[in-house]
């Protein structure tokens, strides 16, 4: 999980990586209630299969100290979370749920509790702001920008190129491919996601030389830190970068373009630029 | 609107080959026959073959092409034998269907509305996260090239080693046999198609979760749902199996969250109420075998099926059950094994 260290937390580890897990939701909490409700009434059904899930998991893979010692070895902190999908708190919660409205024996009585129910849920739990907030709807049945397709469409039209190495906008850059894999891409995702401070992808040696060419072209096209346009010139041109896709709006368009990159055409958000690197002629 | 028919004619295929494979699972295993259960086991029986099949095709560098042929074959064949073994069961469901309605009552409109508004969701919601710059780029450039993830799907560069990580979950491989069978897109096969399909079994087997917890309780099962999908709702941070239910639903990592861990609840629940059905066990092999197919997190498992079996087996003091237990645990040793292998340099894979 990121950010979330045993090195930094030791025994506080898993009671940190809980509390990111389910963030203000509530639900751990009705989760417990059930359980104590169902060992005061004594039932002695299936549902007592989510007590030896609890007992379990909190003696091995919740245990702070089994833990600290464990997981660290296996170099599984990143993917902690995933323990914690084991516990079986949302089909739990919603079998207490039903039982409870069972109770009631008349249809009205049971509608009403349902509702109650569900005032419960949604008072103790907190909403997938993606869907419920800010839904992304897909713009096409390839569910990428529509300005993806025709920016692939004028790349492939340009010059013919079957498999041109392209520079994406950041935005563009992870869905690219996903849409036409014969874009070849310079700038590789987990190049990008370490350059932006995240190690989550893994970690690059930044005196590589295929990293600091990917890192020189980010520092222009994402971050707009030009400082020395030869070696820009020098960066694509090893990287034998044949296109550039640059969000319309940056500051920079001047420096690229006295780069020897050449304006092929204008979308509504992105230029496209071709940069003729086997004709390129840069002072070593 | 090509792409649209090919979505549609591709979604029902595949729900008619898991549907064969689960029947023929189903009738080998002499269980009732009931559709929900049919797709669901069908669905792990595809994974679980299609993981033996791809995984040693890949690291033989075998053509996407060949694979493809392979598995058809394999397809046309559940789908012939299902009909021809199965095709009774089936003209029964079919005639059953108006008494389904009936014992459901209206809770399977509101079951249905739910699960068809989720996959309304999955299937309309834009999702740019970097994960599926590899599970879905793998599945384009390996329909591209006409190879098995022998091309790193981040840049497009041949790769001079397997990734070991991903190589061996056979999912993404799964959608790419489909993309070339049927010259779907592979966006189109991973984030619609597939997306939508994996919603909906998920749904079946919180069903079967309650129908099992509610001892046969249908309208009970309906209702907890209804009740699962609200609660999946509102579980709002990037970790949980809520948000990869409903908005990374493609990825094999969901599957493991939404489908391979609660089938193992499903399997524990059901040997706390028939500790000596033979086909509990049978059962939570092929949740083990798929969980590796869908997700190299399938690293877990052990974990899962302890957590659901080894308190009932020491407390009933039933050790013999210790034997079936490890067997199911055996696809996950064997991928930690391989992996943990590739890790400390004992073995590689090349990919050319």
């Amino acid at each position: 999980m990121s950010g979330i260290t045993i090195k930094e937390l030791g025994y506080g580890f898993v009671k940190a990586c809980m509390e990111a897990y389910w963030g203000s939701c509530l639900f751990p909490v009705l989760f417990a209630a059930g359980l104590l409700w169902m060992l005061f009434s004594r039932k002695r059904d299936a549902s007592r299969v989510f007590w030896y899930y609890t007992v379990f998991l909190f003696l091995t893979v919740y245990n702070p100290v089994l833990v600290k010692y464990i997981v660290l070895k296996v170099k599984f902190e990143n993917e902690y979370y995933r323990f914690i999908w084991i516990l079986p708190v949302i089909p739990a919660i919603a079998y207490y749920g039903v039982r409870l409205i069972w109770k009631f024996g008349k249809s009205w009585q049971k509608f009403v509790a349902f509702a109650v129910v569900l005032g419960v849920i949604v008072a103790a739990g907190s909403p997938v702001n993606c869907l419920t907030e800010s839904f992304t709807m897909a713009e096409n049945i390839y569910k990428i920008p529509d300005e993806l397709r025709t920016v692939c469409d004028l790349i492939h039209q340009d010059r013919g190129m079957e498999t041109p190495r392209v520079v994406f906008d950041t935005t563009l850059n992870n869905v690219a491919r996903q849409y036409d894999p014969s874009m070849f891409l310079v700038i590789n995702r987990n190049a990008a996601i370490y350059r932006s401070g995240s190690t989550v992808t893994g970690t690059f040696d930044e005196k590589s030389v295929s990293y600091k060419r990917q890192k020189i072209i980010m520092d222009v096209v994402y971050y707009q830190q030009q400082d020395d346009l030869n070696r820009f010139q020098r960066a694509l041109k090893y990287t034998k970068t044949d296109y550039l896709v640059v969000k319309i709006d940056l500051p920079n368009h001047d420096f690229i373009r006295s780069a020897g990159c050449e304006t092929v055409a204008v979308t509504e958000n992105y230029v496209v630029y071709y940069f003729d690197w086997q004709n390129q002629v840069i002072e070593e | 609107m090509r792409e649209l028919c090919l979505a549609c004619m591709g979604a029902v295929l595949e729900t008619a080959v898991f549907f064969s494979f689960g029947s023929l699972l189903m009738k080998v295993m002499k269980m009732k026959e009931e559709a929900s259960v049919a797709l669901i086991l069908g669905y792990l029986l595809y994974m679980g073959i299609f993981e033996l099949i791809a995984v040693p095709a890949t690291l033989l560098r075998v053509p996407l092409t060949t694979l493809s042929y392979v598995w058809a074959v394999f397809m046309v064949t559940a789908v012939l034998a299902g009909t021809v073994l199965c095709g009774r069961t089936w003209l029964c469901q079919i005639h059953n269907i108006p008494e389904v309605f009936r014992s459901h009552s209206v809770m399977i409109l509101a079951a249905g509305a739910v699960i068809f508004l989720q996959c309304l969701a999955v299937v309309l919601y834009m999702d740019n996260t970097a994960d599926a710059a590899y599970y879905v780029g793998t599945v384009g450039t390996s329909v591209y090239t006409d190879t098995l993830a022998r091309y790193d799907p981040l840049t497009g560069n041949p790769q001079k080693n397997f990734q070991v990580r991903y190589i061996l979950s056979a999912y993404p491989m799964h959608n790419a046999v489909w993309c070339r069978l049927t010259g779907m897109h592979a966006l189109v096969q991973a984030k619609v198609v597939m997306s939508a399909l994996n919603v909906f079994i998920s749904n079946l087997v919180i069903y079967q979760i309650g129908k099992r917890l509610f001892e046969g309780g249908i309208k009970q099962a309906d209702l907890m749902v209804i009740l699962v999908c609200v609660l999946q709702l509102f579980t709002n941070t990037i970790y949980t199996t809520g948000t990869f239910f409903f908005t990374r639903s493609y990825e094999g990592k969901a599957l493991l969250g939404n489908l391979a861990i609660p089938m193992v609840l499903f399997c524990a629940i059901w040997f706390w109420q028939e500790k000596d059905s033979r086909n509990i066990w049978i059962v939570l092999f092929l949740s083990s075998l798929s969980a590796v197919a869908f997700s190299g997190s399938a690293i877990i498992f052990p974990v899962v099926i302890s957590a659901g079996f080894l308190p009932m087996i020491l407390l009933r003091k039933q050790f013999f059950r210790l034997l079936p237990y490890m067997v199911c645990l055996l696809p996950c040793v064997v991928y930690s094994v391989v992996y943990f292998a590739v890790k400390m340099k004992l073995l590689t894979f090349k990919a050319w």
